[in-house]
């Protein structure tokens, strides 16, 4: 995705995803088809269940196929722009499965840090990790905990046994650090 | 950091900055979507925000999502008409194109149809409103079908309203109300447009939603809050 210009396949899916915005069916089609594995992997990364996976995902082409009108290419790229809406919708329903159980049960899923540090290896050379690299350790590890997670800030404090005024604290001036490094 | 030792400044920026994090509660993504809306600004450092973090969801791995996930979105946006055959059977048919590497080929022969053969939209529904909850969220669109004899409520976002319905209106331009059917809050509903009302269905016309008993109005007229409204736009 990092240089839309040039690669025919983002801007491809750019044209059918405003083409959705319009109406037209068999450019959907052909967005679900070039797009829904990936959506569906984002998806399943964060509710766990495939049945309820499959809805989310459902529910993530619906909303598209509805807002593919507020699209706009000249900020977003059509595969962000659904990846992040897919995301939403995912994590709206992690947080719905799990809002009534107990806080102990939390404790038991597995851990998404070593999800994250699967991609150790793919981060070298990127902005956001290059940035990432010029915070506190704490700060690093709970923005990218809170992002492969998914978690609201009271969730991830409670999972990581983290007093809620701290983690906030970590993941705000964190961010604030990083918006300035990233030039935003 | 609590609140106060944010510089005001920031604040707003931070709130971007979290959404596209992710740790806001729904409520508060809500409240930031509005925020983003009325400014450009904050809308160009949202989408940087989501390029930055796309880096990390492009390393989630592609799963392949059953046949029946597509018939299912289908049916969700589109419930009037014979289910279409699923998209791997129909894009198999060799007939239709050769199927072999995948995306790139099909993005591609997709353009080419698109710039080819312009006016693909046989199919195309023509969006007619967008009813909007008091917080500016989507509720329902609304479509016009059938030749103009039947209106279609998709539902957006997760309604709740347990042990009410939702009834539809239209407001003619006497600015009295008719209904037009009980919708449903989990799938699209076709409601057929009553007999002489057919000419009220012009720009600017105002559809409504309100929560009325479960067996609807008892008064015909909406006895309970409105939930969503918007008007027809132009075709």
């Amino acid at each position: 995705m990092a240089s839309p210009e040039t690669n025919p396949e983002p801007v491809a899916l750019n044209v059918l995803l405003q083409a959705c915005g319009q109406g037209n069916r068999l450019a959907f089609e052909t967005l679900y088809r070039a797009t829904s594995s990936r959506l569906f992997g984002v998806c399943l990364h964060y509710v766990g269940d495939r049945a309820e996976t499959e809805e989310v995902l459902q529910e993530a082409y619906t909303a598209i196929w509805l807002k593919a009108g507020t699209f706009d290419a000249t900020r977003s790229s059509a595969l962000t722009w659904m990846a992040t809406l897919a995301r939403h919708k995912a994590i709206d329903r992690r947080r719905a499965q799990h809002r009534h159980e107990p806080l102990d049960s939390l404790a038991e899923w597995p851990a998404t840090q070593s999800v994250a540090e699967d991609f150790e290896a793919h981060r070298q050379r990127r902005e956001i990790e290059l940035c990432l690299k010029t915070l506190g350790k704490d700060q690093q590890t709970y923005i990218r905990v809170a992002f492969f997670e998914g978690y609201s800030y009271a969730e991830l404090a409670a999972r990581h046994s983290i007093a809620l005024g701290t983690m906030k604290s970590w993941i705000r001036r964190g961010l604030l650090q990083l918006r300035a490094c990233l030039g935003l | 950091m609590n609140d106060k030792e944010i510089p005001p400044s920031e604040r707003q920026a931070l709130l971007v900055a979290e959404y596209a994090l992710g740790v806001l509660s729904a409520e508060e993504r809500l409240q930031v979507e509005e925020l983003v809306q009325q400014d450009p600004e904050h809308q160009a450092q949202l989408a940087a925000w989501q390029r930055h973090f796309a880096d990390w969801l492009n390393e989630f791995p592609v799963v392949e999502p059953p046949a029946h996930v597509w018939q299912g979105i289908q049916q969700r946006l589109f419930p009037t008409e014979e289910p279409a055959a699923s998209p791997g059977r129909r894009w198999n048919n060799p007939r239709l194109w050769r199927w072999t590497t995948g995306l790139a080929l099909a993005a591609a022969l997709l353009l080419a149809l698109l710039v080819l053969v312009r006016p693909v939209q046989v199919a195309a529904p023509a969006l007619l409103a967008r009813l909007e909850q008091s917080n500016g969220s989507l509720a329902f669109s609304v479509t016009l079908q059938g030749d103009g004899r039947q209106l279609l409520f998709v539902p957006t976002g997760k309604p709740d309203w347990p042990d009410r319905s939702a009834e539809a209106w239209i407001i003619t331009t006497d600015g009295k109300p008719h209904s037009l059917g009980l919708l449903d809050d989990a799938k699209g509903v076709t409601l057929p447009v009553p007999a002489g009302l057919a000419s009220a269905l012009t720009p600017g016309t105002v559809l409504a939603v309100s929560l009325e008993p479960p067996a609807g109005s008892p008064t015909g007229l909406p006895t309970g809050p409105v939930i969503a409204q918007g008007k027809i736009i132009a075709l």
